[in-house]
C-alpha cells in the first residue's frame, strides 16, 4: 500500500533467550483447573487403553512368547505401557489441545495480554502436558500394581519414581508436539506429526521387543529418544536394578527436556508476535 | 479539559512487516480521562498500532511511552496497567463466565477473594450477574463483548484499550456498550479505541485521529474536524434532481462532489438559504448535518481501498 519499500529493520524488542516468569505457573493452573472440571470423564480413558494393551498384547500375544521361567511377557510389556500412554497424554494436550487453544479460541493472546507473555504461556502448556503424563503413569501404576499379585510386575518401591520419570519425559513431548503446533500451518498438520514423527517412536521405544535384534543405526536413533530412555529406566526401577546407566539417561532426558522447551518457546514467539 | 496530561504518547511509530508499512511514522498522545479515538478502513494501521501499545507487537521505529514506560522496555508493567479488549472474542470457552474472570484475574495478582469480589462486582456492572455459571457458548455476541470488557475491568486498570468494540454487534448491543464505556470514562479511566464506525467515534471521543494508509490524516475534536474539513450540512440529490444542484458550484465556500449516483454539496453554514434560489424537483433532494463519514470519505476516497 504505502511507497516506501525499506529492508524489514531488525526486531529490537525480542531477546533469544527464554523470558519465563511465574506466571507460567498461572497457565498451568488454567489448564488444571479446565481438567478438574472434566475429571470423571478424564479419568477412565487413561485406565481403559493401558488395561486392554495389557491383557490384550501381554496375556494373548505372550502366549506365544517364551521367555523362560522365571519372566513373562506382560512383564517386558508393563514399563513400556508405563511410558507409552504417558507420551500419548502429553501429545495430545500439546498438539491438538494447544492448537485449538492458540488457532480457535485466542486464548495464547489473551493471556500475553496481562502481564504475562507468550514465554510464560509455552512454558505454562509444557508443565502442564507433562503433568498429564503424571497423571496417566499414577493410572497405569495403579492397573500394574493391581496385577501384580497374578503377574509378579512390580517387584520394588523403586517403581515409585517412575512418576517422576514420567514427567520428565512428558517434558521431552509437549515441548516437542509445542514446537510442531508453532509451525503448524493448519490443523492437519498435526495428523502428520503424529503419524510420522509420534508412532515410529512408540515402536521403536523397545516397549514390544527387544532393541538389540534391529540394525544398528535404528539402535542408535531409538537410544536418543526420551521415550525409549524412559522405559528402559522404568524397567530397572520396577525390576530394582536401577544404575549408574540410568542416571546418565535421566540426565540426556533432561538435557533433551530444555532443548526442546528452548526451540518450542523460539518457534511459538516466532509465529505469535508480528 | 484543563490540565493535558498524556499518558500514551508516540512518536514517529512505525511498524513493518517485510516490505509493507503498516504504521507510517505516526505522531499522537492520549490524555489522561479522555477518550481517544483511531480511525480508519480496514488496514489504515489502527491495529497495529493497537498491537505495540498492549505490547504484542514489537516496534520497528520511533518510541512508544505508556504512563512513562517504555513498551520495548517494561512491557509487564505497561500491561499491569492496560484493560485490553481484542477484536474477537478471546474468551476461554473451556471455562464458565464467572471463572473466565478469576482466571484473568490469577495474572493481574490479584488475591482469590479480592478477585472473586472484583469479579461480581464487574459483572453486575455489565448485567452479567445472572450468567455467572454459563457457558461462554451459550452468550450472544453482545454479552461476550461485554463480558470481554467486563474482564479486562478486574484488574482496575488505568487506561482501557479496546479495538473495534462494537463490530458485528447488534444495533441494540452497540447503544449498551457505548452507554458502558460512557460510565467508565465518567469514573476516570482513559479510552482508547479504534472503530471504522463514524457515529460511534462521534459519539464517545473526546479527540480522535483519522488514519489512512498507516498515516494521520487529521485530528483534532470530532465537531471540529466536521466543520472544518466539511462543513455544517450536506445535501444529497440523486437522479434528475442533480442537474439542478449544478449552479451551486459557483457559490463561493461550497464543494460540490459527484459520484456515479449522488451529487454531494457540503455548506459551511445552513444549506437552507442556498436551496431556496434554486428551483428544485419535488423528489431526490435531501439535507442533513455533516458527520465524521463525509469527512472520512472525502479524505480517504469513495472507491474500495483493499
Amino acid at each position: 500500500m504505502s511507497s516506501l519499500s525499506l529492508p524489514a529493520p531488525r526486531r529490537r524488542t525480542l531477546p533469544a533467550r527464554p523470558m519465563v516468569s511465574r506466571h507460567a505457573f498461572n497457565v498451568w493452573r488454567r489448564n488444571r483447573d479446565v481438567f478438574l472440571k472434566l475429571w470423571k470423564t478424564e479419568l477412565v480413558l487413561p485406565f481403559i487403553e493401558p488395561i486392554l494393551v495389557l491383557l490384550g498384547l501381554g496375556l494373548g500375544l505372550g502366549s506365544f512368547i517364551d521367555l523362560g521361567a522365571h519372566t513373562s511377557y506382560i512383564r517386558f510389556l508393563a514399563p513400556g505401557v508405563l511410558t507409552q500412554w504417558a507420551m500419548f497424554q502429553a501429545v495430545f494436550d500439546s498438539s491438538w489441545g494447544a492448537y485449538f487453544r492458540m488457532e480457535n479460541h485466542g486464548i495464547y493472546t489473551a493471556i500475553a495480554s496481562t502481564p504475562a507473555s507468550f514465554d510464560d504461556v509455552a512454558a505454562g502448556e509444557i508443565l502442564w502436558a507433562a503433568t498429564r503424563a503424571l497423571t496417566s503413569s499414577v493410572a497405569i501404576l495403579i492397573v500394574l500394581l493391581a496385577l501384580t499379585p497374578a503377574y509378579g510386575i512390580v517387584r520394588s518401591p523403586l517403581a515409585l519414581l517412575a512418576l517422576p520419570v514420567a514427567y520428565l519425559m512428558g517434558l521431552c513431548f509437549s515441548a516437542l508436539a509445542l514446537s510442531c503446533v508453532a509451525i503448524a500451518p493448519s490443523l492437519s498438520f498435526l495428523g502428520y506429526f503424529f503419524n510420522i514423527v509420534i508412532i515410529p517412536i512408540f515402536w521403536l521405544s523397545g516397549g514390544f521387543f527387544p532393541l538389540e535384534r534391529m540394525p544398528a543405526v535404528l539402535q542408535a536413533i531409538a537410544w536418543a529418544l526420551p521415550l525409549t530412555l524412559a522405559t528402559s529406566i522404568d524397567r530397572h526401577l520396577l525390576n530394582g536394578t536401577f544404575g549408574l546407566n540410568d542416571l546418565w539417561h535421566i540426565g540426556l532426558m533432561a538435557a533433551e527436556a530444555l532443548a526442546l522447551a528452548w526451540l518450542a518457546i523460539a518457534l511459538l514467539r516466532r509465529r505469535l508476535i508480528k | 479539559m484543563a490540565v493535558h496530561q498524556p499518558i500514551i504518547v508516540a512518536r514517529a511509530l512505525r511498524k513493518q512487516y517485510g516490505a509493507f508499512v503498516a504504521v507510517d511514522g505516526i505522531d499522537f498522545e492520549v490524555d489522561a480521562g479522555e477518550c481517544f479515538g483511531l480511525l480508519g478502513p480496514n488496514g489504515a494501521g489502527k491495529s497495529s498500532t493497537i498491537r505495540m501499545i498492549t505490547c504484542l507487537s514489537p516496534l520497528s521505529g520511533g518510541s512508544l511511552t505508556v504512563a512513562g514506560l517504555d513498551v520495548t522496555q517494561e512491557p509487564r508493567r505497561v500491561k499491569r496497567i492496560l484493560g485490553v479488549v481484542s477484536q474477537d472474542d478471546n474468551l476461554d470457552p473451556d471455562l464458565n463466565v464467572l471463572e473466565n474472570m478469576l482466571s484473568y484475574a490469577r495474572f493481574f495478582d490479584i488475591p482469590k477473594a479480592e478477585a472473586r469480589t472484583r469479579a461480581l462486582e464487574a459483572l453486575s456492572l455489565f448485567g452479567l450477574t445472572d450468567k455467572q455459571r454459563e457457558k461462554i457458548d451459550n452468550l450472544s455476541g453482545g454479552l461476550k463483548r461485554r463480558l470481554t470488557i467486563a474482564r479486562a475491568l478486574i484488574s482496575s486498570p488505568e487506561i482501557m484499550v479496546l479495538d473495534e468494540p462494537t463490530t458485528g454487534l447488534d444495533p441494540q448491543a452497540r447503544h449498551l456498550v457505548w452507554q458502558q464505556l460512557r460510565l467508565l470514562k465518567s469514573r476516570g479511566l482513559t479510552l482508547l479505541l479504534t472503530t471504522h464506525y463514524m457515529d460511534e467515534a462521534a459519539r464517545l471521543c473526546d479527540r480522535l485521529v483519522i488514519m489512512h494508509q498507516g498515516r494521520i490524516l487529521v485530528r483534532g475534536m470530532p465537531e471540529q474536524i466536521v466543520r472544518q474539513y466539511v462543513g455544517i450540512e450536506v445535501i444529497e440529490a440523486t437522479g434528475p434532481a442533480r442537474d439542478a444542484l449544478a449552479p451551486l458550484r459557483l457559490t463561493e465556500g461550497v464543494t460540490l462532489e459527484e459520484t456515479a449516483d449522488t451529487t454531494y454539496v457540503f455548506v459551511p453554514g445552513p444549506a437552507a438559504p442556498l436551496l431556496a434560489r434554486l428551483d428544485l424537483p419535488a423528489e431526490g433532494v435531501s439535507v442533513r448535518p455533516a458527520n465524521l463519514e463525509d469527512v472520512f470519505l472525502r479524505l480517504t476516497g469513495r472507491g474500495l481501498l483493499e
